[in-house]
C-alpha cells in the first residue's frame, strides 16, 4: 500500500491501484518464476506498473529534453523535522509526470534509462522531469522553513 | 546511473513511514469482486472468435451463396423441364380456334375415321396449356376417352410422365383429320399433266428450208 501511495494522487486512487495490481498478480501467479527474483520484488513491480498506467491515463508526458540534472541545495534538517505525511503531500503537488519520474528515480531507485522505457519517453525528458522536481521541492521545503 | 542526493534519501525514508490508511477490507472486497466477475464469465475469452464482423460476414456470404444456388437450380429446372417433356409439336397441335370440348356426358360417336395404313407411327403428345385447352380431362374417367381406333389399337403412343395426372392420361382433344400420316407421295410435277407429255408428228422444218 505504501508503494501505491507514493504514486497515487490520493488514498482512493492508491486503493484502486493496489486492488487491480493484486488481481493481475492472482491472474498471472502461474507465470511467476522464483529463479528470476523474489515474490516481493515481483509484486512491487506489478504495483508500480499499475500505478504508472493510472498516471498515464490522467496525464501526458511532454517531450522536454535536458542533458544534465541540476542538484539544488536543500537543508536536510528541514526534511528530518517535517512530518512524513507532509512530505508526501509535497511530492503529490508535483505535476503528474514529474511526480512519477521523481518517485521512480529518487525513491524506488530506477535509472533514467529504465524510466524512459517505462514511460515511453527519452532519457533527456526523464532528466528534465527530475530537475523540475528538485527545483519545485526545494522551493516548497524552503517555504516550510519560512 | 542513479545518483540520489542526501535529501532525496531522507525523503524516501520519510515516505516509507507514511501511515497506511485502513482500507484493507474494501480493497480485498474489490479484488474478490473482480476475480468473481472473471470466474463467472470464463467463456468470454474462449469464444470470441465466433462473434464479430468476420463471423457475420461469413454467415452473410454463406446465405447469399445458398440463395443463389437455390435460385439457379429453380430456374434451370424450370427451363429444362418443358424441354424434356415437350417433344416437337409438329403433328399434334391443338387448334387455337377450336372451341373447348364440353363435358356433355355422352361419348363421342361421330368421329370420322380416316383410312390410313396401319403402320406404327410415333405420335408424341403436345403438352396441354390452360389457354389452348380448357377441358379438364382429369374429371373424365380415363376409360371414357373415345379416341380414334387407330390410336387405340395400333399406334404406340409415347406418353411422357409429365402428362400424367392422378394416374390418368391427359390427352388434348384430337382431331384425327389433322393427323398427317406418311402415305404415298404424288408422282410427277405439279401442274404438268399427261397431255403435256404426248408426242405428235410435225413437219420437218429442214425440208422447208431446202425447198
Amino acid at each position: 500500500m505504501a508503494i501505491a501511495m507514493r504514486y497515487a494522487a490520493d488514498e482512493h486512487e492508491a486503493a484502486d491501484i493496489l486492488g487491480q495490481a493484486f488481481v493481475k498478480m492472482f491472474r498471472s501467479i502461474h507465470s511467476f518464476d522464483t529463479s528470476k527474483g523474489n515474490f516481493h520484488g515481483w509484486l512491487k513491480k506489478i504495483i508500480i506498473n499499475e500505478a504508472l498506467d493510472h498516471l498515464k491515463q490522467r496525464s501526458r508526458f511532454a517531450s522536454l529534453e535536458l542533458d544534465t540534472v541540476e542538484e539544488p541545495f536543500v537543508n536536510n534538517s528541514i526534511i528530518e523535522k517535517t512530518d512524513a505525511a507532509a512530505i508526501l503531500q509535497l511530492v503529490r503537488q508535483l505535476p503528474p509526470a514529474t511526480h512519477a519520474v521523481f518517485v521512480l528515480y529518487a525513491i524506488d531507485g530506477y535509472a533514467h534509462k529504465e524510466i524512459a522505457a517505462q514511460l515511453n519517453i527519452s532519457e533527456g525528458t526523464s532528466k528534465w522531469h527530475l530537475s523540475e522536481a528538485r527545483k519545485i521541492l526545494q522551493q516548497k521545503i524552503t517555504a516550510i522553513k519560512v | 546511473m542513479n545518483t540520489t542526493t542526501p535529501y532525496e534519501q531522507l525523503i524516501a525514508a520519510k515516505l516509507d513511514q507514511v501511515p497506511v490508511p485502513d482500507m484493507a477490507d474494501s480493497i480485498w472486497s474489490g479484488i474478490e469482486m473482480q476475480l468473481d466477475a472473471v470466474a463467472d464469465n470464463p467463456d468470454k475469452k474462449t469464444s470470441p472468435r465466433y462473434k464479430g464482423k468476420g463471423w457475420y460476414g461469413f454467415l452473410g456470404i454463406t446465405a447469399t451463396v445458398t440463395l443463389l444456388c437455390v435460385l439457379w437450380w429453380h430456374y434451370s429446372h424450370k427451363n429444362h423441364a418443358p424441354k424434356n417433356a415437350a417433344p416437337p409439336l409438329k403433328t399434334l397441335l391443338a387448334p387455337k380456334d377450336s372451341s373447348p370440348v364440353r363435358d356433355s356426358g355422352n361419348p363421342i360417336r361421330n368421329i370420322k375415321k380416316k383410312e390410313t395404313p396401319a403402320a406404327p407411327v410415333n405420335v408424341e403428345v403436345a403438352p396441354i396449356t390452360p389457354e389452348k385447352d380448357t377441358l379438364s380431362l382429369d374429371k373424365i374417367p380415363a376409360q371414357d376417352i373415345n379416341l380414334d381406333s387407330l390410336f387405340r389399337q395400333h399406334l404406340p403412343v409415347k406418353i411422357d410422365s409429365s402428362v400424367l395426372q392422378n394416374n390418368k392420361v391427359l390427352f388434348p382433344p384430337i382431331d384425327s383429320t389433322g393427323i398427317k400420316l406418311p402415305g404415298k407421295k404424288p408422282k410427277g410435277v405439279k401442274g404438268i399433266t399427261s397431255e403435256d407429255y404426248r408426242l405428235s408428228v410435225k413437219k420437218d422444218s429442214t425440208k422447208k428450208e431446202n425447198q
